[in-house]
């Protein structure tokens, strides 16, 4: 038996008792004062008769043909007893056997009846109520001649509400049992899809993706079959698993996906770290200066740059053709470029290859960022920028021209003077505007000087209280290191800002430059 | 001697109307014997030359129930009557035909009886009505037909109502009254100490007759019933009755006047016998003493009590097994050749019932008609039935016989009673 049958029949059972109960209280009432008010009528009326056409034979003394009488009414349903006395209230015909009951007897103590008045009452009824009867007693000429006594018998009032009611109760019964039987019909019909949606529902859980239209098949009658919720319980599963089956077929296609991009990505930042000069390289260029790089790339592939390399010496053509050995001009830049990710490194793959191609046609710094800002511009429908800072060293003055497209200013250190920002007047960022114009400024490094570089992820770097590296901290770090080889202060700065940031994923690419003039010889 | 199954009478083949008499199988046996032996009979009667129309003479009483016993009694005495006066040719060559219907002693068929009767058979008069409840509740209907002179002759009831007005005209009465009776049974009871009367009467217009006879009797010696009870009519006799007994026996009466029918008369006396209660029990003329005799005899055969002790019964006929009246010997022939049943009261009260009708329609002289009736009962100022008392008629006089016989049990017989003073002695010894 289903639980929800179980709840159903006790509900339909409370409800027929409370039927049942109600209806037999009050049919019972409306039959037993109904019956009792025309046994009444009946009686009264029976009494005022047999009172009225007494008189004759009363005062004849013809009590033959008074009990001749009175027996006539002994057929009418509900007379149980007539009785006539004369007027000594001796019984003179009556219809008792075996003999006139006591209580009877005691009926016709008060011999004649007075009205409201206290006047005389000639024919009207007294009712006597006993637990067997309604007894009615008319006084004959006003209690002259005699009395009338009509029982009327409560228990044929009894019976009949007895039968009423068990009648009542078959009928309630039989329509419980029917309703007992329909409601089992109609919730069989509920619960067994219901079953069958659960049993399925539980499949499905133990059900590979793939197939799950297996399983299908059992809950489709269901859903075919039946127009009501079930059905559309049914339609929902369906509908649920195809959604589902979709669903993760289209997640399977996106990892594959991702998985792809990710190798890919990989791939694009070693190709994007190769486009940067190799340490090996800047350490090996060291003609009266020693310079280092490092970078720190974070997740992503980003857009951090740094470049150096040696001008060709215009005045004397490179006899050896390398642009090494003969050129005094050492040109450095470092570069931030927008945001992250693959546009970004596109578009510092692009200013690398700008700036590479074309220093060696222009002889000031300002030149040449305008004219790589102007290609950039030209090119950049993403509105991307890049900060750049750039500048020429004249290895054997230590002059330095340089200028800044948006970029943090670098520090000068020296083993005397301590560490300082270097003055410059900030030009818009590259790829902004295309007719931008930069300025150029100029510095004289002495030997042991060193130029340091960096990108904001070295002062942007974050602890876990989301506190920055700052720019404080680091020229405390560069003040502790103002005489160290451009290797070791890199190294050095790098330990200090990953001690700072106690392990937090790095959020942006951290790039330095130093470069370093040597002592004098 | 054969009888001639008038013509007229139902045949036993016609299917019985409702409410008619259902023929008990002694009498249907007897009637289709008679059937058989005079079909040549019974065509020269259809035959007969005069070819008038028989005189239809209507009955309702009761043939079934607990008093079945006095239809078939008084059937058998009346029919016997007529039987052989129309096997002597009739009533100047008219047949007589009773014609029986069934009420079972119950006033509605008994109205109803009469009224197909009247209307449809058109009898010429109602004869051998059985009880007071049915006779009481039949007489306004003799009235309704005064007009046409319907008379209701010798009904077998000494109730009142019919003596008295507003019916004394349409009823002539044979048999001396209830009061009468009990009159009788009260003075001479009285007169032999028994003071202390009870009564024990069917609960309906009999028992009320007797009751109100046994009052009124009572009264000028100063007495009261000391005690009375009731049975329903139609109680039978192996009901008990011992509730009754009780409430008489408490009352401690010198004898109890019994107002009642045959089978409960009889439950009555066996109870109160088998209680060990002696009391004399006295009955009226309706219990039909001969049926009474043969219950309580047959129960006495199974039991060691002598249920016939005791008893005293009041008839409104001589004996008659006595000699002395010429009828009773003219009624016992006339039995014996008949082939019905053995003589009783009550066919002798039939025989006589019959024999007074004859009488009268003898005395119209071949003129039958009803407007004859009221002048011959003026005129019958001492008509010889052959009893010791004459029959006597006349204006305000509608009832021809007045003397009360009383008998009692001796050796299984009935007996006329000599000597009351012997029921005192037996009082007061018990």
């Amino acid at each position: 038996m289903s639980k929800l049958f179980k709840k159903t029949l006790l509900v339909v059972i409370g409800l027929f008792g409370l039927i049942s109960v109600s209806v037999s209280v009050l049919s019972g009432w409306y039959i037993h004062s109904g019956m009792n008010q025309e046994f009444e009528v009946k009686g009264r009326s029976i009494a005022s008769i047999i009172s009225d056409a007494s008189i004759t034979p009363l005062l004849s003394e013809n009590y033959a043909t008074l009990q001749s009488m009175i027996d006539q009414y002994m057929h009418i349903v509900g007379v149980s007893y007539i009785l006539v006395t004369d007027a000594d209230n001796t019984p003179v015909a009556h219809t008792f056997v075996p003999a006139i009951p006591d209580h009877v007897h005691q009926l016709l103590k008060s011999p004649v009846a007075l009205d409201a008045a206290g006047r005389t009452e000639v024919a009207r009824a007294r009712l006597v109520d006993s637990a067997d009867h309604i007894n009615l007693v008319t006084p004959i000429l006003g209690g002259l001649a005699g009395h009338v006594a009509v029982g009327m018998d409560k228990s044929i009032i009894r019976n009949q509400i007895t039968s009423i009611l068990l009648q009542q109760q078959v009928i309630i019964i039989l329509l419980l049992l029917f309703s007992i039987l329909v409601s089992y019909l109609l919730i069989n019909r509920i619960s067994r899809p219901l079953a069958l949606l659960n049993r399925h529902a539980e499949k499905l859980a133990e059900t590979e993706i793939d197939r799950l239209h297996e399983i299908q098949s059992e809950i489709e009658p269901i859903a075919s079959g039946s127009r009501d919720e079930i059905g559309a319980l049914a339609q929902s599963f369906i509908y649920m698993e195809k959604a589902l089956d979709a669903s993760v077929r289209r997640l399977a296609r996106n990892i594959a996906s991702q998985e792809r991009i990710k190798t890919e990505l990989v791939v694009a930042r070693d190709i994007q770290m190769r486009i940067l000069p190799a340490t090996a390289a800047l350490q090996s260029m060291s003609i009266g200066t020693q310079v280092d790089a490092l970078i720190q790339p974070a997740k992503e592939v980003g857009g951090d740059l740094f470049d150096c390399f040696y001008l060709p010496d215009k005045q004397m053509p490179d006899p050896a053709g390398d642009g090494q050995a003969a050129s005094k001009r050492l040109f450095f830049a470092i570069g931030d470029v927008s945001g992250k990710g693959v546009p970004s490194a596109l578009f510092m793959s692009l200013t690398c290859t700008l700036l590479r191609s074309k220093a060696s046609h222009y002889d000031l710094p300002n030149e040449l960022l305008k004219a790589v800002n102007k290609d950039l511009s030209l090119i950049n429908h993403s509105c991307m920028f890049v900060t750049l800072f750039c500048g020429i060293l004249d290895v054997e003055s230590g002059a330095v021209t340089y200028c800044s497209a948006g970029h943090n200013p670098p520090y000068v250190m020296s083993p005397g003077r301590g560490v300082q920002a270097l003055e410059c007047k900030n030009g818009i960022a590259l790829g902004a505007m295309d007719n931008a114009e930069y300025t150029n400024h100029t510095v004289t490094l002495s030997p042991r000087d060193t130029l340091f570089l960096f990108t904001d992820g070295v002062t942007e770097a974050m602890n876990r209280q989301e506190m920055l590296y700052s720019e404080q901290r680091l020229i405390q770090v560069l003040e502790q290191h103002l005489d160290a080889p451009p290797v070791d202060l890199l190294q050095s700065t790098l330990e200090d800002i990953i001690r700072f940031a106690e392990n937090e994923p790095q959020a942006d690419d951290i790039t330095m430059l130093a470069i370093q003039r040597a002592a004098a010889s | 001697m054969t009888h001639i199954k008038p013509v007229g009478l139902p045949a036993p083949a016609d299917p019985p109307p409702a409410g008619a008499r259902t023929v008990g199988w002694q009498l249907r046996l007897a009637l289709i014997a008679v059937l058989i032996a005079c079909l040549a009979q019974i065509a020269n009667a259809q035959a007969a030359p005069d070819g008038q129309d028989p005189i239809v003479i209507g009955m309702s009483g009761a043939f079934s129930g607990t008093s079945a016993n006095l239809g078939e009694a008084l059937h058998s005495g009346m029919q016997a009557y007529f039987n052989q006066v129309n096997q002597q040719g009739g009533l100047d060559g008219r047949q007589l035909v009773l014609r029986e219907y069934d009420d079972g002693y119950d006033p509605e068929p008994a109205i109803a009886n009469t009224l197909r009767l009247v209307r449809d058979d058109r009898v010429f008069a109602l004869m051998g009505y059985i009880g007071t409840p049915t006779v009481t509740r039949v007489l306004p209907v003799l009235q309704l037909y005064r007009e046409d002179q319907l008379f209701l002759f010798f009904p077998f009831t000494g109730a009142q109502p019919q003596r008295q007005a507003p019916y004394l005209e349409y009823v002539y009465n044979l048999r001396p009254s209830y009061r009468q009776e009990t009159a009788g049974l009260v003075k001479h009871l009285v007169q032999a100490g028994m003071k202390r009367i009870a009564m024990f009467y069917q609960a309906d217009a009999y028992g009320r007759s007797g009751w109100e006879g046994v009052r009124r009797a009572l009264e000028p010696e100063g007495l009261k019933i000391v005690a009375e009870t009731t049975y329903a009519r139609g109680t039978p006799y192996n009901a008990t009755f011992m509730q009754q007994v009780e409430i008489l026996r408490d009352a401690q009466p010198d004898v109890i006047i019994s107002i009642s029918a045959k089978q409960a008369a009889a439950g009555f006396i066996r109870d109160a016998r088998d209680a060990g209660w002696d009391v004399p029990i006295a009955n009226v003329s309706f219990v039909d003493s001969d049926s009474l005799l043969e219950l309580l005899l047959a129960a006495g055969r199974d039991s060691p009590v002598d249920y016939t002790r005791n008893l005293i019964n009041s008839e409104v006929v001589p004996n008659y097994l006595d000699a002395t009246h010429s009828a009773a010997i003219e009624f016992r022939e006339l039995m014996a050749a008949s082939g019905f049943a053995k003589p009783g009261f009550v066919s002798f009260e039939g025989f006589l019932n019959a024999k007074l009708l004859v009488e009268v329609l003898r005395r119209m002289n071949g003129d039958i008609r009803r407007e004859h009736i009221r002048p011959i009962m003026d005129a019958m100022s001492g008509y010889d039935i052959g009893l010791e008392e004459p029959v006597v008629f006349g204006p305000n006089r509608n009832q021809g016989l007045q003397n009360v016989y009383y008998n009692r049990v001796e050796n299984g017989r009935f007996t006329t009673i000599e000597d009351w003073s012997q029921w005192k002695t037996d009082v007061e010894t018990f």
